[in-house]
């Protein structure tokens, strides 16, 4: 028993040194970040307490230290794909944005092989990760439907109340913005009984409200009144400018923009 | 499609509720598919976007009947439905729609090399990606034999 657990112990250390070996061309950061001196400990007390709200430069300096960790209970949740997000999410360059969501897949990846999938957070951040690489390619997309598909029902199976209903919110929009059925997973009903679930279980997230309209006035065939998009709208965007949103504020701005900018050029073709 | 044994042949779904994405283009219905020997006007009309919906609400038996294509029809063993249905009425061979051209807004030049940028495309190695993922083998010129019959339905239907 002794020598097996000794195996065991020597093969895991040489799967996660060859991670290192085989190291993907990541994004640097500045090498005059300063970054603190981290310990496991103090990488395991921050998974709290970094998020959206975080500086960059403190998000960048955790995920360097996540990069080197061999400890398994870190590896194996959804911090570090977490934090990739996060960077990603507010980098404006699109090589570095999907290079940065492709290793926050890589390490969810790597969270799943070493026991993390009963962690909803691994498969929902693998799936959030993996959506960000793929969306400005669409035979990249579409070729990973159905992964994201998976992974967002077991976040949603697992913990559906993750990131203010982030697995319902971010499925149901895949389900809305997919080919529809017979071409592809694409499916009004189950966007619409998603978001609705994201708006009611959450109703302070402000996209939760944005995915809700977007999906209401795509809904063209259930007779859905003007007045109940600009409702939902209306709600998602006092919700944004009202709440401490950090980092993502300036980004999902942009999609309550978008957005209104095709609900307006609608509204007026109509008249 | 119908719920199955509910009606035998389209005179008996005269008054009910139809859906389908393809009545978006209820003409074309009207000529080509049912080949002018049906009055839309004698169905109610249920128009779709999502012809899951469509088949779901004939499940349910909110709707009477569902008009699919043969792509959607092909799809039909990837659902689960709660009731089994079946065909009443399957049109002649229609041929693919293809890729057309406004001939008053195109050259005979354009439409040309459009043409022969297309046909190019699925043994082109960036194209062949295109073509797998959509699942088309190739582009092909149209033989307008196979149209004609088409062409005449139109024209001579109401």
């Amino acid at each position: 028993m002794n020598k097996l657990r000794l195996f065991f112990t020597i093969s895991l250390l040489v799967f996660l040194n060859s991670c290192a070996l085989f190291q993907k061309d990541y994004v640097q950061f500045d090498e005059t970040l300063n970054c603190p001196e981290q310990t496991t400990a103090n990488l395991l007390a921050a998974q709290n307490q970094l998020g959206y709200l975080s500086k960059t430069d403190t998000l960048a300096c955790a995920l360097t230290a996540l990069r080197k960790t061999e400890d398994v209970t870190l590896r194996r949740s959804a911090f570090a794909s977490r934090l990739c997000l996060h960077l990603a999410e507010r980098e404006t360059d699109q090589n570095k944005r999907e290079k940065l969501a492709d290793e926050g897949v890589g390490f969810a990846e790597t969270a799943l092989k070493l026991g993390g999938t009963g962690d909803g957070g691994v498969h929902y951040y693998l799936a959030a990760n993996l959506g960000l690489e793929v969306r400005e390619h669409i035979t990249l997309a579409i070729n990973n439907l159905a992964r994201l598909e998976d992974e967002l029902k077991q976040a949603v199976a697992l913990s559906p109340d993750l990131d203010d209903s982030g697995p319902l919110r971010v499925l149901g929009m895949l389900y809305l913005k997919a080919p529809a059925w017979p071409n592809g997973i694409g499916d009004r009903d189950k966007a619409l009984d998603l978001l609705v679930r994201a708006v009611n279980n959450h109703p302070k997230h402000p996209l939760n409200h944005l995915f809700y309209a977007q999906a209401l006035w795509d809904d063209e065939g259930n007779e859905v009144t003007v007045s109940r998009v600009k409702a939902e709208f209306a709600i998602g965007e006092k919700l944004l400018a009202e709440g401490n949103w950090g980092y993502n504020k300036e980004v999902w701005k942009k999609e309550f923009d978008e957005f209104a900018k095709e609900f307006g050029q609608s509204e007026s073709l109509d008249k | 499609m119908v719920q199955k044994d509910k009606y035998q042949n389209l005179d008996q779904l005269k008054g009910k509720a139809v859906g389908g994405t393809v009545l978006e283009e209820p003409s074309f219905i009207s000529k080509i598919v049912l080949a002018g020997k049906y009055d839309l006007a004698g169905f109610n009309l249920k128009p779709s976007n999502q012809a899951i919906r469509a088949l779901r609400s004939l499940d349910k038996g909110e709707l009477d009947a569902v008009i699919l294509n043969e792509q959607q029809f092909n799809g039909l063993a990837s659902l689960q439905m709660s009731k089994p249905l079946e065909a009443i009425f399957t049109s002649e061979q229609i041929p693919l729609m293809g890729v057309v051209a406004n001939s008053k807004t195109t050259t005979t030049e354009e439409r040309l090399r459009f043409g022969q940028a297309l046909e190019g495309m699925c043994a082109d190695s960036e194209g062949k990606k295109l073509c797998d993922l959509f699942g088309v083998e190739a582009f092909a010129s149209v033989d307008t034999a196979v149209f004609e019959p088409m062409i005449k339905l139109w024209t001579d239907g109401k």
